[in-house]
């Protein structure tokens, strides 16, 4: 009888143990569903200790409960768990890809939960601020940007004759360092190239991007449809296929490759933030530079990450989805210098996390070129028309000026004509 | 003389019988049944339905009738992406079926070493789609590739762009999906060719038969039913070809690789036209079928 007592006691107390923390948890915390796009083993795991972070200081009971997901998923998820009526709470993506799900009634208006949790923009440059509205009204919370810029390969610039310390800023100084790089063998095989600029892919439109609006053009006109068959646009379409034909680029090994520069067989390649990190842990001796102004003004491509509040069912979590942005939002240096981008909040880059970074001094022209940084336009078809997939217009067309296989004029106006098809049809 | 007729087996008459032993055999079916209908027939006949309706996930459904395979009939892209994919059939479901016989046959042979030699082949198939992709993104590099580094020793030069240039990036989609998935064919080949009876071997050897007339003649006709699911099933699944495509190069470059499945992929969930996406997959569902129907009839297995 005593042993069958203490037995029981015993089996109600470790009931107990594994019972009530749960039990207490449950009863002293609110969950913050929050569904991301920065997939990749480093970045996800990188953001857990950020989440997990948040999770123990436990400002008012709250607890950061992520979902990670590639960024198509992501955007077909949104719209699946809005469909059925339990979206996350908070959604981070990219600025160009907020009107669409706004329009679409899946983002929420957050002014006035802006105002209710004190959230400081002040010294965010006026064109990111203005980015995140749609018709007056903020839908997002600009967190970062993450321009493209030059990247160089510090021991073969030197093994160029070149001054490291001294990155080109024009054109013609930018070619003179590509010429200085590129190096042929005996056969008048290229053995290294002055520049890695890929066939096409997402980093040859944000470089076509980078040219269009440095001869003053851009995406669209004033009618809503594509202007790029402007003069300003086939000035940078021919400025890419004759940097191209001049023998310092590689082209790269598919669509979209930057591999001769990782492996050293490219002095130079423009890139975003991102890399900043690999390329570092990978032993390269690095250096960054803001990008070179190869047209008529300064300005690079850009995206941000933004957070955003869904339109749920009931109002409840609305103030806990805010608090949890502004958190993010003023504690952005770790997650910005671990995956590679540039926090656009003050507070974030006076945080010593991110200026005493051994790696800040990588970062610096990033910080420098937010100025010169431009978007693309952040439509309600965004996802279609820049679309990174076989469909997508613009990668046909560049990738057929670059391969010689369309002249310039015949890709521009091919790449309006798949533009406005897409903005036209209802 | 006739011999007597059996005695009558009550139990197997039964109707009682009959019918326990038919509720046994569906509920040994029924965790596949119950699978089959929520995940694969009931989405295929949403699916059609979807196919003549406007619908962005977002929404009710708007009945538009036939106008999405109206428009996938005069969208250069559809036609473009079907024409990509017949290609694609082409040049790897012919090496597949072929390729996936003659390694079916070759670690067949009792030779030492057969068991590790048919690992060996297999391996391939249990890794991912993703991986494959990237390890062959590797092997095709055009400038530091193992391919073009051997092609080079044989005096390729200059070396292939594989994946860079519209005319090798879809013959480099085939050959890395047959590296992939023949071992798959072979595994069912091999299991065909183990069920042919010795004694036919025997038979034709004492009639004078060599390897090659015993091939022609007694293997060849005894796989025809391995044939029937070999073959049909090669062919569905290159039509379908799309997780090496979307690794390697996204339907790159200038759409070259751009498929079918691909296509649906985008108009679904990038530009969320469920619609058209569906329309299309009912199209690619009866081009498959059709394909399917064809070869069993010239096989005259229907």
């Amino acid at each position: 009888m005593a042993k069958q007592s203490l037995f029981s006691i015993l089996v109600v107390a470790l009931a107990a143990l594994l019972l009530l923390p749960g039990a207490a948890l449950a009863q002293d915390t609110t969950a913050v569903t929050l569904m991301h796009g920065w997939t990749g083993a480093d970045n996800t795991e990188m953001l857990n200790t950020v989440f997990d972070r948040f999770n123990m200081e436990n400002e008012d009971g709250l607890v950061i409960e992520p979902t990670a997901l590639g960024w198509d998923d992501l955007f077909t998820q949104l719209r699946l768990t809005a469909a059925a009526g339990n979206p996350p709470d908070v959604v981070m993506f990219h600025n160009t890809e907020v009107t669409g799900y706004a329009r679409e009634g899946i983002l929420l208006p957050v002014d006035d939960l802006m105002a209710a949790v004190d959230i400081d923009l002040t010294g965010v440059p006026q064109n990111i601020i203005e980015l995140s509205k749609i018709d007056g009204e903020f839908y997002c919370l600009p967190g970062d940007l993450h321009p493209m810029n030059l990247y160089y390969n510090v021991d073969l610039v030197e093994a160029a004759g070149l001054d490291p310390d001294s990155p080109p800023t024009t054109g013609e100084e930018f070619m003179a360092w590509a010429e200085a790089m590129t190096i042929t063998d005996d056969d008048d095989m290229v053995t290294q190239y002055g520049l890695d600029q890929p066939l096409g892919g997402s980093l040859g439109r944000w470089f076509f991007h980078t040219l269009l609006y440095q001869f003053g053009g851009s995406w669209l006109g004033e009618d809503g449809l594509a202007a790029v068959d402007s003069e300003e646009a086939h000035q940078a379409l021919q400025y890419l296929v004759d940097l191209q034909n001049s023998g310092v680029s590689s082209m790269g090994s598919g669509v979209g490759d930057i591999s001769a520069f990782q492996n050293e067989r490219a002095g130079m390649v423009m890139v975003g933030p991102w890399m900043v990190n690999s390329y570092i842990r990978e032993g390269k001796n690095l250096g960054t530079a803001v990008m070179p102004t190869f047209g008529n003004v300064p300005a690079t491509w850009t995206n941000t990450h933004c957070l955003a509040l869904t339109v749920q069912d009931s109002d409840e979590n609305y103030l806990n989805g805010m608090k949890v942005i502004k958190w993010f939002l003023e504690n952005y240096a770790e997650p910005g210098i671990k995956v590679g981008i540039v926090p656009v909040l003050p507070v974030a880059l006076a945080d010593p996390f991110w200026t005493d970074h051994e790696y800040a001094q990588y970062y610096a022209p990033f910080v420098d070129s937010l100025a010169i940084s431009v978007m693309e336009p952040a439509i309600e078809k965004y996802t279609s028309v820049f679309a990174f997939g076989g469909q997508s217009p613009i990668l046909r067309n560049l990738e057929a000026a670059q391969a010689g296989d369309k002249t310039v004029e015949e890709a521009l106006a091919d790449m309006k004509a798949g533009i406005d098809e897409i903005l036209l049809d209802e | 003389m006739s011999r007597p007729a059996p005695p009558k087996d009550k139990r197997a008459t039964s109707p009682w019988i009959s019918i326990k032993n038919d509720l046994i055999a569906y509920a040994f079916m029924a965790p596949y049944l119950f699978l089959f209908v929520v995940f694969l027939l009931l989405p295929a006949i949403v699916g059609v339905y979807a196919s003549f309706t406007k619908w962005g996930i977002i929404g009710q459904p708007k009945w538009v009738g036939l106008k999405n395979y109206n428009k996938l009939i005069n969208s250069g892209l559809f036609i473009e992406s079907l024409q990509n994919t017949l290609y694609f059939v082409v040049l790897a479901a012919i090496p597949l079926i072929v390729l996936g016989l003659l390694l079916a046959l070759l670690v067949n042979q009792k030779l030492r070493g057969r068991n590790i030699a048919r690992a060996i082949v297999f391996l391939p198939h249990v890794v991912s789609v993703a991986a494959v992709g990237i390890i062959f993104q590797w092997i095709l590099e055009r400038s530091s590739g193992l391919l073009n580094y051997y092609l080079g020793l044989l005096g390729v030069n200059p070396p292939i762009n594989w994946l860079g240039d519209p005319d090798s990036a879809m013959p480099a989609i085939a050959i890395t999906t047959i590296w992939w998935t023949v071992n798959g064919n072979m595994i069912i080949y091999l299991a065909g060719l183990q069920d042919i009876p010795e004694d036919l071997y025997e038979a034709a050897r004492i009639d004078g038969a060599g390897r090659w007339q015993e091939l022609r003649y007694v293997t060849i006709p005894m796989l025809m039913p391995v044939n029937a699911f070999v073959i049909p099933l090669t062919v569905i699944a290159c039509w379908r070809v799309f997780g090496q495509v979307f690794v390697m190069t996204r339907g790159g470059p200038q759409g070259s690789t751009f498929t079918v499945a691909q296509f649906i992929y985008e108009t679904a969930f990038v530009n969320f036209n469920m619609g058209l996406a569906s329309a299309a997959g009912v199209i690619l569902m009866l081009i498959t079928l059709s394909f399917t129907i064809f070869q069993l009839r010239a096989m005259k297995v229907i």
